[in-house]
Formats: C-alpha cells, sequence, structure tokens
C-alpha cells in the first residue's frame, strides 16, 4: 500500500471487475452496491441496457458495462453484481463482474491515459493507476452517463449536457 | 452566525402571495354602499401584514406601495372616507403591481425605483381626486407607522394583523371588534367562545382547552361544537377561518418521498402476504391475520397520506371574480359569476395546471357565450348574464363544469366554419360532434377578434392540456339557453386505472379511461388491407397494434385470434392493441421513467407491481404513431 503524507490528499475509488481487467470509480458517486435481479425490458434499447428495476420505489435504469465495454456474451447468476450510482440527481444501475476493494489514491499516483489504443473509450477515462501490479483503469462516471453514446438519457438532455469535469 | 434572512424569504413569498390573494378576493366582494366593518378590516390587515414585513426583508418597493395602499384602506376602515368604484379599480390594478414586484423580487431582479416613484405618485393622484377636500388620511398614518412593523407579534390592541405565522386568534378577535367582550377572542377554539350567551359561562368556555370543559362548566349545555354551527354569522366564519388556519407548510418534495415510502410498503406488505401461503402448519392462519392488519393499515397510511397532496378547487377558483370582472368590463356586458363546490379537493398537480385552460373556457364563455346587456333585454332575459363554475366528485373522477346562459353555440355557424375550412362535416351530424369541431386546431366562429378571444387559438389547446391530464370535455349547448362545458378529470395524477395486460413475460398497463373494450377477435372479423389487418367490429374497422412487436417482446402468440385485442380511444384515435391475455384492472402509482432515463417511445410511465416488478404504463397517442398509417377510422357513422 501507499504511504499517505500529511500534506496530500487521498481520493477513494471503489474497484470492480469486468472480465480480466479491474477499474475504479469515485466511491462518492456509489450509491449503493446489490446483486443482479430480473429487470423489466424496454423497447428499442441498446442491447447493454437491460432495463430498468424498482430500487425502493424509484424507476432506475440497469447498463451493463460488461456488453457496453467488453462486447461479452455475459452470464447472470448469483454472484453478478449491480453497482447503482448517483450523479446529480439520475440513479443508474450498472453490471460488472464482481467488486474487488476500496483504495485510496494520491493525485501524483493517478497517471493520464494515452490519447488512443485502449478499447475503452478514453472519453470516460480519468486515468490509470497501480496497485500491487495491477493497473486499475478509473471510470469517469459522470462523463459516462451523461453521454449520448450510453442513450440514457434523451438527446434534448444530452444538448444541454454541461463540460464535464474529470472528478480528480 | 449571523442570521441569515434569507432562509425565510421563501416563506415570506407565499405568505405574500396569500396576502395578495386575500386583498384581491377582499376588494371584489367589498360592497360600496355598505361595506362590511370585518371585510374592511381584514383587507387593512392584509396589506398592512406586506408592508410590516418587506420592511423587514428590505422590500422596500413593495413596503412603499402598499403603505399608500393601506393608507387608503386605513381612511375605508375608520370611515374618513368611503370606498368608491374608482379606487376599488385602482387598488386592483395596484394588486396587480404587486405580484408583479414580489415575482421581480422572488427572481432577484432589479427593482426601476423610477417606475415605484411614478406608480405611488399616479396611485395617490387617483386615491386624492375623488377624496375631495378629505385630508385627515395623513395624520391617521402617520400614527399608524410605528405599530407596523412587529414580526410575530399579535397583541396589539387596533392593528390586529401582523402575526407572521398565526392568524387565527387575530381572525376570531377582530370578528368581536365592536362587542364588550373583546378577551374572549383568545380562546383556542374560536367555535366555542361565544356559543353561550351568559358571559360567564362563555369566558370558561372561552379559555377551556378540551370540550368537555366547556361541558362540564356550563352543566351539561349543548355540545360547542353543535352550538357553533348553529351560531351566527360572524362565529361561524370565526370558527371556519380557524380550522382553516391548523395547517402547516410542507415542502411538495417531502410529501412525494413519503408517498413513495408508502408506495413501498404496501408491495412489501403484499410480498409478505404471499410468502404467508407458503407457510404450511399451524402458524399460518396466525400469520394471515396479521398480515390482514398490516394491510389494513398499510392501507389507511396510503389513503391519508395520498389525501396531504389534496386541495380544495376554490384554489383555482378563486382567481375567477377578478377574471369575470375585467373580461366582463372589457367586453362591456353584465356577468355575475356563481361558484359551486369550491371545496371538492383535487390533486395539488393538477390545481396548478387547471388554471390556464379553465380560465380560457371563462372568458371564452363571457365573450363568445353571453350576449351584450341590450340584446339580452331583447331577449327577454335579464341584463346580466350567469356564469356558473362548479366543480364536484364522481367516482375516482372530478367534474368541472363552466356553464353559462348565454346564446350558445350556433350549430349553422360551426358547420359553415368547418365547410370552409375544408372539413368534412355534414349536415346530419349529431350535436355533440358539430360540437367537438371547436376544439380543432385554428376553429373560430367569432365574427370578429376581440382583444378576450376570438383568434382560433385556445380551444384545441385547451383539449390538449385536459387531455394531458388524462382528462376530457363535452360540451352541452342549447342555442337561445347558453352552453355547458363538462371537463372530467381524474382525482389525482399520481394514481392511474389501468388495465394490466400481459405480453410474453412482460406486463404493460393500459389505461383504463382509453379502453372501449376488449375481444377476442374471431377469424371473421379479421380483414385486410394490402395484407395489413383490421379488425371489423359491428361494422367498424381498427387497425391493430400488435404490443409484443412494438414492444419487442418474443410471444407464442401473434396471432390476432390467438391473443385479446384492447380496444382503445385515444384522442381521434381509435385502434386495437393485441396483447396474449388479461392479467385484470387495478389501480397504480404512477412513476416517472424519464427521472433517470430517457423518453420511450410508446410509453408514459411505469409502476410498481405487487410482486416488486416494474410495468410499464402504455402512451397510446405515441403508440399509435408508431403506426404506419392508421386507415379510415370508421366505416359509416
Amino acid at each position: 500500500m501507499t504511504v499517505q503524507t500529511d500534506n496530500e490528499v487521498r481520493y477513494e475509488f471503489l474497484t470492480f471487475a469486468l472480465g480480466e481487467e479491474i477499474y475504479g470509480m469515485d466511491i462518492m458517486q456509489v450509491k449503493e452496491i446489490r446483486g443482479y435481479e430480473a429487470v423489466t425490458r424496454i423497447a428499442n434499447a441498446p442491447p447493454f441496457i437491460k432495463g430498468v428495476i424498482n430500487l425502493r420505489g424509484e424507476v432506475v435504469p440497469i447498463v451493463d458495462l460488461r456488453i457496453k465495454f467488453l462486447d461479452a456474451t455475459p452470464v447472470y447468476n448469483e454472484f453478478t453484481i449491480v453497482i447503482v450510482v448517483q450523479v446529480h440527481d439520475r440513479l443508474v444501475g450498472m453490471v460488472v463482474d464482481g467488486v474487488s476493494d476500496v483504495i485510496g489514491l494520491t493525485r501524483d499516483e493517478i497517471k493520464p491515459s494515452p490519447d488512443f489504443g485502449v478499447a475503452f473509450d478514453s472519453r470516460f477515462l480519468s486515468g490509470l493507476a497501480s496497485q500491487e501490479e495491477q493497473m486499475i483503469i478509473l471510470v469517469n462516471i459522470e462523463a459516462l452517463i451523461s453521454s449520448n453514446e450510453l442513450g440514457l438519457i434523451g438527446e434534448d438532455a444530452a444538448a444541454l449536457k454541461e463540460a464535464v469535469d474529470s472528478q480528480v | 452566525m449571523s442570521l441569515d434572512l434569507s432562509q425565510f424569504h421563501q416563506v415570506f413569498f407565499e405568505e405574500s402571495q396569500e396576502h395578495l390573494d386575500t386583498l384581491e378576493n377582499g376588494l371584489m366582494s367589498l360592497d360600496i354602499d355598505a361595506p362590511d366593518m370585518e371585510l374592511l378590516n381584514s383587507i387593512f390587515r392584509a396589506a398592512h401584514s406586506i408592508k410590516g414585513s418587506s420592511g423587514v426583508f428590505g422590500f422596500s418597493a413593495l413596503g412603499q406601495i402598499t403603505h399608500v395602499l393601506e393608507n387608503q384602506l386605513d381612511d375605508w376602515r375608520k370611515e374618513v372616507r368611503r370606498p368608491v368604484t374608482e379606487h376599488i379599480d385602482e387598488m386592483l390594478a395596484v394588486v396587480d403591481d404587486l405580484r408583479a414586484l414580489l415575482a421581480s423580487y422572488q427572481a432577484g431582479e432589479e427593482i426601476d425605483d423610477a417606475w415605484v416613484g411614478e406608480r405611488i405618485e399616479s396611485m395617490e393622484a387617483v386615491f386624492k381626486v375623488a377624496a375631495g377636500a378629505q385630508t385627515s388620511a395623513a395624520p391617521a398614518a402617520a400614527a399608524k407607522e410605528e405599530s407596523g412593523f412587529g414580526f410575530f407579534d399579535d397583541e396589539e390592541e387596533d392593528d390586529t394583523g401582523f402575526g407572521f405565522f398565526d392568524e387565527s386568534e387575530e381572525t376570531a378577535y377582530s370578528g368581536n371588534d365592536d362587542q364588550d367582550h373583546d378577551h374572549e377572542g383568545y380562546g383556542f377554539f374560536a367555535a366555542q367562545t361565544e356559543a353561550t350567551p351568559e358571559p360567564n359561562e362563555a369566558n370558561t368556555e372561552a379559555y377551556g382547552f378540551f370540550d368537555q370543559t366547556g361541558d362540564a362548566s356550563s352543566g351539561g349545555a349543548k355540545r360547542p361544537t353543535a352550538v357553533a354551527s348553529s351560531s351566527a354569522k360572524p362565529q361561524t366564519a370565526a370558527a371556519a377561518n380557524s380550522a382553516a388556519n391548523q395547517s402547516i407548510r410542507v415542502n411538495v418534495d417531502k410529501v412525494d418521498s413519503l408517498i413513495n415510502l408508502v408506495g413501498e410498503l404496501v408491495i412489501t406488505q403484499s410480498m409478505l402476504a404471499m410468502m404467508g401461503k407458503d407457510i404450511s402448519n399451524i402458524r399460518q392462519e396466525k400469520f394471515e391475520a396479521v398480515v390482514e392488519e398490516l394491510q389494513r393499515n398499510t392501507r389507511e397510511i396510503q389513503e391519508s397520506v395520498m389525501s396531504i397532496r389534496m386541495l380544495p378547487v376554490s384554489f383555482v377558483f378563486n382567481r375567477f371574480p377578478r377574471v369575470v370582472r375585467d373580461t366582463a368590463s372589457k367586453l362591456g356586458k353584465k356577468v355575475e359569476l356563481v361558484i359551486e363546490g369550491g371545496d371538492t379537493e383535487i390533486d395539488k398537480g393538477l390545481v396548478e395546471k387547471l388554471a390556464d385552460p379553465l380560465t380560457h373556457l371563462v372568458r371564452n364563455s363571457i365573450d363568445h357565450g353571453i350576449e351584450t346587456p341590450e340584446k339580452r333585454k331583447q331577449l327577454g332575459k335579464p341584463e346580466t348574464g350567469i356564469v356558473r363554475l362548479s366543480a364536484s366528485q364522481q367516482g375516482g373522477n372530478i367534474v368541472l363544469s363552466i356553464m353559462d346562459d348565454g346564446g350558445g353555440l350556433s350549430r349553422q355557424r360551426i358547420l359553415s366554419k368547418a365547410r370552409e375550412r375544408g372539413m368534412p362535416v355534414d349536415d346530419n351530424m349529431p350535436d355533440h360532434k358539430v360540437w367537438q369541431l371547436i376544439f380543432e386546431a385554428g376553429f373560430s366562429t367569432a365574427e370578429q377578434v376581440t382583444d378576450v378571444s376570438g383568434r382560433g387559438v385556445g380551444m384545441d389547446v385547451v383539449k390538449k392540456n385536459l387531455t394531458s391530464l388524462g382528462g376530457r370535455i363535452d360540451i352541452e349547448s342549447v342555442q337561445g339557453f347558453g352552453t355547458t362545458l363538462k371537463l372530467m378529470l381524474p382525482l389525482t395524477l399520481a394514481i392511474l386505472d389501468g388495465m394490466a395486460v400481459a405480453v410474453g413475460t412482460e406486463t404493460y398497463i393500459v389505461p383504463l379511461a382509453s379502453i372501449v373494450e376488449s375481444i377476442q377477435p374471431s377469424k371473421q372479423e379479421i380483414k385486410t388491407i394490402s395484407g395489413d389487418e383490421l379488425l371489423d367490429v359491428r361494422g367498424h374497422y381498427w387497425p391493430v397494434v400488435r404490443l409484443h412487436k412494438a414492444m419487442q417482446v418474443d410471444t407464442e402468440q401473434q396471432k390476432l385470434h390467438q391473443g385479446i385485442v384492447v380496444l382503445v380511444e385515444s384522442g381521434k384515435q381509435r385502434f386495437g392493441i393485441l396483447a396474449d391475455r388479461l392479467i385484470g384492472q387495478q389501480q397504480v402509482v404512477i412513476k416517472s421513467i424519464e427521472q433517470h432515463y430517457k423518453r420511450i417511445d410508446g410509453v408514459a410511465g411505469a409502476t410498481i407491481m405487487g410482486d416488486g416488478h416494474i410495468a410499464l404504463i402504455l402512451d397510446l397517442a405515441s403508440l399509435a404513431k408508431g403506426m404506419k398509417e392508421i386507415p379510415a377510422m370508421e366505416a359509416a357513422s
């Protein structure tokens, strides 16, 4: 583990697995972690949008990041995890292969991601970090959720989308 | 931390809004020939409260203008001058300006001081012109000045109107102003204070906290409530006031979240009930009894939580005396407005959305419906026309009607207008179909365009707005005798009566109000037009939307005669929806999808079913748009 000096701010990330890769997202945007449950399908939605679930009275869309980013044909079982993230007022459930840890990183430990050469769209990356030989891909959840590409918001709303700040 | 007044601003804006309403309504109902002192006092208090609190918050323009208004009102109240129509008109105009000012302050806009100065001058000019030599107003106003800014102060002898959060006691008090038992006004329940004639007993009752106390001291007299209901007018008015003020302000978000939570509770409860069925020993009976108890309690909680959102329809109706007055005077007509059923309760969300359509309809009634006084005289009708605005609850619906005793709709004129516009009409159309023509976009039968209406914009918008609220509008009209517009609206926007239908493994909700009937079509009823199937039901041809196609659901039943077809009517469109089977009719709580996801074609919202799953509510209008083209709706009418 890295040693924290007095004047360094540490950012906490929840790490999760998509296939063999480890990703991280700002812990402050994670609302809860739950198991995968049956969804209600939505017509004309892209395949990675599984549908909507009832999260204590709110109708929350479920996105399978494994389909979106790995193009995988995923399995759903009792170990499938949904990370419910909250960005501003919006709630979205993200299906991942598993949740591993919460790690703290200082700004120095977060390296910029290369502009190209990675399958994961660089717009949604806020950097790379390594922990015990493992590269962690830090995801900019806000940019991801408010992007047109994910199809979570209507085009009008997308047009109004604010300039996205990187989390770090 | 220093005191941040801005946290009270919202309360101030709301309070001031209410005071302005009081002011406006008071001015409207003031009888110039015999002004009611109590009414004058309440008008004065409203103005005074605005002035006082705007001073506290530093909204000076508001205070300055209200100050002039207040001086004039004070003169009326003290009978230094008598109210005249001209002054009331000016005051109503001032109320409008104050509303605008309030909105500016609320939006944080700059206030044009020059304009404020001019406005005050123009007001003073108007008030002085007709006042003539009366000048005693000034000193009286000056004397008033010092006592005007109390914040939580309601012990003032004279100026009883300054309490910020509480008016009930004052109202009761001022009602007794001229009588010698002022002290009674401080009782906790205004209704009881003067119920009994003997001063002694009245006293004991006035301070009583509970009904029983009063009973005991007056030696088994009638229960105070009963007495109150039979007592004279001022007392009942005071009682009503104090009852109306037994309320608190709550942010709508909090209520919505409460409604949400209770909805969840209901679902959890029904899950529990389902689990209870699996218990297979001696405990089952006990368990079921407990669940039943829980069920009853949750239902009651749900009902009372829903009722928190309900507001009396008078919240909308109260603006109409003003609308009618202004519209009638602009058009030179004499109109009396009758309001009925103002205490009918309706969802807050609806109340806000009803104001515009209703205003339009009322203005229309006056402009197109009510004839000029001369014409009415010729026709042998009283010169003053009547517009009757009423509300009532009928089952799960609220019915609002706007009735006028004017000339009624002209069948000929509507038909000829329709022909001019190239609309398919014929002379034998039934009346109600003719009347519906006025809801066509751009349709106007007015002979001339007036300030108020007649430009042909409106009725279509009104109908669209009402339809979007889940309502419908009917017209009844008899030429020469008047027109009645009837609006049927759901009681609340949050709950919908729906029919649950199954397609594959999914459930969809069809709004019950749009369903004509559900049929299992026989092969003979299925016709085709170049391959597209149509249903022939008793001479009407219905195109069919296959729900499994529209919603991309896998299902084995893809033929019309295998499933069930729900025939629906949405706006002008009629079509059938093919589903696998009907699940049943139920009330559903409408949830927004767009809060966390984009709009879905063909879907109006979502709801949570008893098992915790989400079912989508169909949006028939957009579902119909998804069809290529809808062939002729009807073979013949």
